[in-house]
């Protein structure tokens, strides 16, 4: 603390010694220096910490050389690239869902010099003082995007000669509806209208066009699958736009910083700024929704026996947060769930598919599992706090899983619709114990996207390896034994 | 009488023990070499300046810090399963569940603890803190001082052998404090351990407490 106080002092004196030598404008870049060369020391030392650099250098040299290997190694084209546009399009912007994800801020800017001025000076709202930086945040992305969509869409192409339209109009139309949704939110209603009928055309296109993986053009889908498909997305979409986590806390820190030194207006309007603007329409969009007074519940669950102990608290609080979680995003977690079964069942059982396939079942993971008890300690154990947390997300999606194999949803794929089934259900319990390992062992959200990319990636390779020792029940069971095991045995 | 709050007395059944606890937070010794028994029934006040090391201290004890040295909390660790349903803890800034309503709270609480008699418990002191009628309510839109109460409400309801409150009654309106001394100085008539953090002078009578000077990280001579 005491270090603390001195290297704020020592910037103050920084500042005002800048200010006044210079009319105070280096003075503030010198604290916007500051800020962003905290924000990366953070950043480099909670790297160091969790991971170790060694680690990653390590990592980094054996990925090279196996990128560099597999490169070598690619077969020739079995067939010439086609110019088509609309290909290079949906993987632009699938990608550019990516890199929405990794550069995720809300709201998306670092406060500059001139920002500063207007929002600790003038009598503005934070809205119309970051709006350049918002419309140059929207243009810069999707400039970005397009330029490592298009890569990525010419790397596939020549390494696997085939494309994957499902997954990346998955991407494609989580980030249209991502942002037609944040847009909506900057009430910007007609841009986003235009958006949100792409996103919805380029779902149904996706899941027109075959599994993850699968050739383009290979068999005709189900209309259900079609229909399934076009809802993931939506589901997707809409999991994202109801995010409302609170700002991000290293940036208040810096807030905080600055409003010590500027004024305590400054702080005021910072604060108001940072939770306010996507917050903002999501509550509001709730509020009407639920048609209550503020602060009132809307959803209630019958509490659990009174000797029901930690596992009947936290399975009760996890169904309660399910059940709570507005109609639109269950109708959508429900639609995308029933995608990772319809793309199960169309055979994709092995192979790099399925680790991504992992990926999108830890992004659901992260919606089907209960809340933390952290940071209350509170007298649980790992087994109550992991099947508590578990349980409620498994049973629903595993029920969901039973009616689509119960009805007999199939792609025509080789497997069966049982088996499609247990496979979605393992894949999904998989994920979730994960998840819920991975952010109690490293007290990060399991909403992080760190977190669920994390654990998604991990059970898609983990039912990867285990594809090699037999067909979907080896691996449904596999899997299954897997997430029993971490349930009992890990802490 | 015995003095319940001593730095030299052996560890006993029923008494909560510090030995040689130090605290270290980026490279800097916040507490450092605490030396510290309770005894059954005792309600102590940690007094001392800001930036002294008394919310270090509580969290330490609610195993919310890592620390070196030995915390025993009626012969259990801290962060052990025995040590967390030894205690209840009620930070400065209250930790509340934003998806739970108040009620639903109690509901949660009682059943994390494993004491089925508790929900009735934390409901009766939520009505003695006047919150009775926003139980259906979220915590989040409550202001400071109810977020307070509510955390009170739900640590006092579970009645844990040990109490660990960080000021508690800096956000209390005159009323609620009234509430809480009562409370307090009932639970140390029961035998329970109060440990506490404040400032006002005048705690020290109203709750009949014994004083722990905490200041630059070392817990000092005792007054009272």
């Amino acid at each position: 603390m005491r270090r603390w106080w001195r290297c704020a002092a020592a910037t103050w004196a920084h500042v005002v010694a800048s200010a006044a030598a210079s009319g105070g404008g280096t003075g503030l870049r010198a604290l916007e220096r500051r800020m962003l060369r905290r924000r990366l020391g953070r950043g480099y030392r909670w790297v160091g910490r969790t991971f170790g650099w060694s680690t990653i250098i390590y990592l980094i040299f054996w990925i090279a050389l196996f990128v560099v290997g597999g490169v070598q190694s690619a077969a020739p084209l079995a067939h010439p690239v086609g110019a088509s546009v609309l290909p290079i399009a949906i993987d632009a912007v699938a990608v550019l869902a990516l890199v929405s994800v990794l550069l995720q801020r809300t709201p998306p800017v670092v406060v500059g010099r001139p920002h500063a001025h207007l929002l600790g000076l003038a009598p503005w709202p934070a809205r119309r003082v970051l709006r350049p930086r918002l419309l140059g945040y929207f243009v810069s992305r999707v400039l970005v995007g397009a330029v490592v969509g298009t890569a990525a869409w010419l790397l596939v192409s020549i390494l696997f000669a085939r494309s994957a339209p499902a997954l990346v109009a998955l991407g494609a139309a989580l980030w249209l509806l991502r942002s037609a949704l944040a847009l909506l939110v900057y009430e910007r209603r007609a841009l986003a209208w235009p958006l949100v009928a792409l996103a919805s055309l380029l779902a149904a296109a996706g899941a027109a066009s075959g599994p993850l993986g699968v050739e383009q053009g290979a068999g005709a889908p189900a209309l259900a699958a079609v229909v399934a498909g076009a809802l993931a997305l939506l589901a997707a979409g809409l999991a994202l736009a109801y995010q409302t986590d609170a700002y991000p806390s290293g940036y208040l820190y810096d807030a905080s910083v600055v409003s010590e030194f500027r004024s305590a207006v400054l702080y005021a309007v910072m604060t108001q700024s940072a939770g306010s603007l996507r917050r903002r329409g999501a509550l509001a969009r709730g509020g009407r929704r639920r048609g209550r007074r503020a602060g009132g519940a809307r959803t209630r669950l019958p509490a659990p026996a009174p000797t029901a102990g930690p596992l009947g608290a936290i399975g009760w609080r996890s169904s309660l947060s399910l059940l709570r979680s507005p109609l639109l995003m269950k109708v959508a977690l429900l639609a995308a769930l029933g995608y990772v079964y319809a793309t199960l069942s169309a055979g994709v059982v092995g192979g790099l598919p399925l680790a991504v396939l992992g990926l999108a079942a830890g992004f659901l993971a992260a919606w089907l599992l209960g809340p933390s008890v952290e940071p209350m300690p509170l007298p649980v154990d790992a087994f109550s706090r992991g099947v508590g947390r578990v349980l409620p997300g498994a049973m629903a999606s595993g029920g969901l899983f039973a009616v689509l194999a119960a009805v007999g949803l199939n792609r025509g794929g080789s497997v069966g619709t049982s088996e499609a089934a247990l496979l979605a259900f393992a894949l999904i319990a998989l994920a979730m114990v994960t998840l819920e390992k991975a952010s109690s062992w490293l007290h990060v959200s399991h909403r992080e996207w760190t977190t669920w990319g994390l654990s998604g990636l991990l059970s898609g390779t983990l039912l990867w390896i285990l594809s090699a020792l037999g067909g979907p029940g080896t691996i449904a069971m596999g899997a299954l034994g897997l997430a029993l095991f971490s349930l009992l045995l890990l802490p | 009488m015995s003095d319940p709050t001593t730095a030299t007395e052996a560890a006993q059944p029923g008494t909560v023990t510090l030995e040689g606890v130090r605290v270290r937070l980026g490279g800097e010794a916040i507490l450092d070499d605490v030396e510290l028994t309770i005894a059954a029934g005792a309600t102590v006040l940690l007094r001392g300046p800001n930036g002294a090391g008394k919310s270090t201290l509580l969290r330490a004890m609610a195993g919310l810090l890592p620390f070196d040295g030995e915390i025993k909390l009626f012969g259990a660790r801290p962060r052990t399963l025995e040590g967390r349903a030894a205690f209840a803890f009620v930070a400065d800034v209250p930790v509340l569940f934003e998806d739970l309503t108040v009620r639903e709270h109690a509901v949660f609480m009682s059943r994390a603890y494993d004491r089925p008699d508790a929900e009735a418990a934390i409901l009766s002191w939520l009505e003695r803190f006047e919150l009775g009628s926003r139980l259906d309510e979220f915590p989040g839109t409550h202001s400071r001082g109810m977020r307070h109460k509510t955390a009170l409400s739900l640590a006092l309801g579970v009645a844990p052998a040990l109490l660990l409150l960080d000021e508690p009654f800096n956000t209390l309106d005159a009323d609620a404090r009234v509430t809480l001394t009562g409370a307090l100085r009932e639970r140390a008539a029961s035998g329970t351990v109060n440990l506490l953090s404040a400032h006002e002078q005048s705690l020290e009578s109203d709750l009949d407490a014994k004083v722990v000077e905490v200041r630059g990280g070392h817990v000092g001579a005792r007054r009272g």
